[in-house]
């Protein structure tokens, strides 16, 4: 007898419904799964078989086929155990419904019969429901981030004879069905764990953070260890304004896919920090494998990508980012298919200025000319390019910490950046632009408009600081963030000043 | 006027860094010439000499290839005199340009390779003020220090030799190309090592004894308390060469070493000026009617009491410059040792972050101040 049940599997983000069709006929027992199943699905059958045993219900000892189509497409994941062992009861004819006709279901077996948790159920039900599916079965587990989606009947499901029973009668053995629960409004964006008031002195990266949330402007810090460079970026998730309802879906999606999402706290709200060791692989940064996963640039979609002793990254590792810098989305090929994972971040970078760290103090940097060209070798130009504010930190004196402690706080800053964006959104309203550090061509003459003197100004910086075309559009898509945060509709002469003072040193980073 | 066979001989000898030396003369001397030497019978030889050495002698190998640098040995006229009165002259060495004219004092410039903004600055305006004043800048063309005092000098129009740790053909470092090239056609490249030979860290130590004797003064910008540029020092303190250390701040390491010298008691440079005027001085006391001042073109400046007086410090260029008052603010606050715009608002709390990140940028246009690293700012003097 065959049976058909609708699941769904997940290829990068997006969600691909999967037709599990299972045939039992007579003949000699076997187990066969076809249409490219990965190594996963091919271990369901243990699962579900003894499974199956365990919870009292019986597999047949017959010819059992299990076919998924579309059956070109590679399969992965656990999440088909699930419908393979419903449909064997069906087939079987152990079990009679007519409930499945509408019905997605999605999990994995343990071998006492539970269904447990399992990855990407967010964007599975989401699907289900865009296209007008009745109800899905989805573990227990993962109840949280269903509910997440409303005009879906979620049907929770902690083992498989509770499904058999709610299959065989849904009325008498009814599965929990639980609805969103909205706990929390945003309270963990309100006190942000680190908070910039915790920062003495360093007013010009401080700036440069602002700036830097404000118009999603990429930053670089450099300065000796020790200097506060990780905790300024720590800091930054905070000053970034809040998500909105479509932003906060997609990061708990990419969360979903990847199998980080808390089973209590599924929404997420706020925006993340993500710091990989510099020892990460392109394809860990990127995202790979045989079917392709996040990786690190994908999880901080939204959020914060800090990395941390930027020139201790393989150099092809940092280079392989400059796509995902410039299309804010990564695509993975593969024979048969491709993959779109989205990659909007800010980037946020801190390096010492030379091995030893200390350069220029020559009273402790020893560090030879050479030794420093080849240290800042490592990065190179097109990456150093992309980044729009450099810094430079240096060590604060305990006496002036003590003194001038006049520092703004997160909060502060964020009503700052978020009027900034607020005037962006603005100018921005019937464009694909959102922020300033997007704007590319002859769109910066359009929006960055200078005045004849500021236009002057532009000109006499370009001309003696010997920018380069490019470094001459960031410093302008600098200043026009600097205007938004001082709320001027005008690019003025200091924003033009200020914002050339967060270029790259050409004599530092190329002479020496 | 040595035979063109007896050249080639001397030049094959030299062509062993161990002979090129006082060995390498008396071991001429014993053998009457160096011809003699190479058709001496090998018994002889090694009876003579250590094994090492012996064994270095039977590898020389040395051919003429035309490529218009000139030698010159310790038997030619053209040898300068200054040198040839060390203890270990050597024996001949190989040049590009003009050797330096012995009718005019030379001053070798020397310091860290890794040297602070103090220390370029004061290289260069040290190099062009010798130049002017008609004093031959001798040095290493190192990175740092040497380069800049010999491009300085070269650019204002004055002379320039460059003693190398390689062959004359060979320019080190690569960095310092130009004035490389430069010093070939208005100055002068020399070394002891046959064309073609790299810079060995070994080759360094010797050829500083040779920078130190071609000099009558040596000037010693910044050094760390363990820098090779000490090894120069002691050199010339056994040549007899006056030692005039530039003093710099306490806490500064890369002045620990001329400190330390002006402990021993080495001369204190404190400006130009006067040290020109001790220059003159030790010319007319130590090396009479030879390299009398008023034969050449060196002139000096007599200076009096009173010039001296007010010559006492380094004068800048804090005079008549052309900037707004909080520019001018903002630059008195800033000086040789690099500064962060942060560490400049806490000395300045009245400009506001904006202000102050403005005021540094048009400073820095204008050419007041430069950029180091990512973002500390220092001042130039021009």
């Amino acid at each position: 007898m065959y049976c058909n049940i609708t699941s769904c599997s997940v290829l990068g983000v997006d969600p691909i419904p999967i037709n599990v069709e299972v045939d039992v006929s007579p003949g000699l027992p076997s187990f066969s799964v076809v249409g490219s199943p990965g190594a996963e699905i091919k271990e369901a059958k243990d699962r579900v078989f003894t499974a199956l045993k365990n919870s009292g219900l019986g597999a047949p000892l017959s010819k059992i086929t299990v076919n998924l189509y579309p059956a070109d497409l590679r399969k992965d994941g656990t999440g088909l155990d699930l419908p393979i062992a419903v449909g064997i009861l069906i087939s079987s004819g152990q079990l009679k419904t007519e409930i499945i006709r509408d019905t997605w279901m999605i999990g994995e077996l343990g071998l006492n019969g539970e269904v447990k948790p399992v990855k990407g159920v967010l964007p599975v039900v989401a699907k289900a429901s865009s296209l007008g599916v009745k109800n899905i079965i989805v573990p227990a587990g993962n109840a949280g981030e269903a509910t997440l989606i409303r005009g879906i009947n979620i049907l929770c499901a902690t083992d498989i004879s509770s499904v058999y029973n709610y299959l065989k009668d849904p009325n008498s053995a009814p599965l929990d069905s639980p609805e969103y629960t909205d706990d929390s409004e945003s309270d963990d964006l309100l006190s942000p764990e680190y908070d910039f008031i915790q920062v003495s002195g360093q007013e010009t990266a401080k700036r440069a953070s602002i700036i830097s949330a404000a118009g999603f402007h990429s930053m670089l810090m450099s300065g000796p260890p020790g200097v506060g460079k990780s905790l300024i970026a720590k800091c930054i998730p905070g000053i970034l304004p809040p998500l909105s309802e479509k932003e906060k879906i997609e990061m708990t999606t990419i969360m979903s896919v990847a199998g980080k999402l808390s089973d209590k706290k599924a929404l997420i709200k706020s925006r993340g920090f993500e710091a990989p060791h510099h020892s990460i692989t392109v394809h860990g940064l990127l995202g790979g494998g045989a079917t392709p996963k996040p990786g690190a640039v994908t999880l901080a979609h939204r959020s914060v990508l800090f990395l941390d002793e930027l020139t201790e990254f393989d150099r092809h590792t940092l280079d392989a980012l400059r796509q995902p810098i410039e299309d804010k989305k990564v695509h993975i090929s593969r024979v048969n298919y491709q993959v779109e994972f989205p990659a909007d971040f800010l980037l946020v970078c801190a390096m010492n200025p030379c091995p030893c760290g200390y350069y220029p103090d020559r009273n402790k940097c020893n560090c030879t000319e050479p030794e420093i060209k080849r240290y800042l070798g490592k990065i190179s130009g097109p990456v150093l390019d992309r980044i729009d504010l450099c810094v430079e930190m240096t060590p604060i004196k305990l006496s002036d910490m003590k003194a001038g402690n006049n520092t703004m706080s997160s909060l502060e800053m964020r009503q700052k950046v978020i009027s900034a964006r607020n005037m962006q959104k603005k100018r921005y309203a019937n464009t694909a632009y959102r922020f300033n550090s997007e704007l590319k061509g002859s769109d910066i003459e359009k929006y960055c408009h200078l005045g004849e003197k500021e236009k002057a100004l532009a000109e006499t910086l370009y001309e003696k600081l010997s920018l380069s075309l490019r470094s001459y559009h960031r410093m302008l898509r600098i200043s026009r963030t600097l205007a938004d945060l001082d709320e001027s509709e005008e690019i003025q002469i200091k924003h033009l000043y200020e914002a050339a003072s967060f270029r790259p040193n050409p004599s530092y980073w190329q002479k020496m | 006027m040595i035979k063109e066979n007896e050249l080639y001989f001397i030049k094959k000898l030299c062509s062993v860094p161990s002979f090129n030396g006082r060995l390498g003369i008396d071991i001429i001397n014993h053998f009457g010439s160096a011809e003699n030497l190479f058709s001496a019978d090998e018994k002889t030889l090694a009876s003579l000499l250590k094994p090492s050495m012996f064994k270095n002698l039977m590898k020389a190998d040395y051919e003429d290839k035309d490529n218009h640098y000139s030698f010159v040995s310790i038997y030619d006229e053209e040898y300068p005199l200054i040198l040839k009165k060390i203890s270990d002259p050597p024996l001949g060495f190989w040049y590009y340009g003009k050797l330096p004219d012995k009718k005019l004092p030379s001053v070798a410039v020397i310091g860290a390779r890794d040297c602070s903004d103090y220390g370029a600055y004061i290289a260069k305006t040290i190099g062009t003020y010798l130049a002017k004043s008609g004093v031959q800048v001798i040095s290493g063309l190192a990175r740092g220090i040497d380069g800049i005092a010999q491009r300085a000098a070269l650019d204002s129009g004055g002379y320039s030799a460059a003693v190398l740790g390689s062959g004359v053909d060979i320019c080190y470092p690569a960095s310092n190309l130009d004035t490389y090239e430069k010093l070939k056609k208005d100055g002068c490249i020399i070394s002891t090592y046959k064309p073609g030979t790299k810079a060995l860290p070994i080759n360094f130590p010797p050829r500083n004894r040779i920078v130190s004797g071609l000099c009558d003064a040596v000037i010693v910008i910044e050094a760390r308390q363990k820098s090779g540029t000490l090894i120069t020092v002691d050199m010339a303190l056994e040549q007899g060469r006056e030692v005039f250390a530039v003093p710099g701040r306490i806490t500064d390491r890369l002045s620990d070493g001329c400190n330390a010298l002006i402990g021993q008691g080495a001369n204190v440079f404190l400006s130009p000026e006067i040290f020109l005027c001790e220059l003159s001085e030790l010319f007319e006391a130590k090396k009479e009617g030879e390299y009398h001042p008023k034969t050449g073109h060196f002139k000096p400046l007599q200076l009096s009491e009173d010039t001296k007086k007010k010559h006492r410090g380094f004068s800048g260029n804090e005079e008549n410059l052309d900037i707004s008052g909080e520019e001018k603010k903002v630059l008195e606050s800033l000086s040789l040792s690099p500064i962060t715009a942060d560490e400049l608002s806490l000395k300045l709390p009245e400009f506001d972050y904006a202000t102050l990140s403005m005021l540094l940028m048009q400073l820095l246009i204008d050419g007041h101040i430069s950029q180091i690293g990512q973002g500390s700012y220092v001042r130039v003097f021009k």
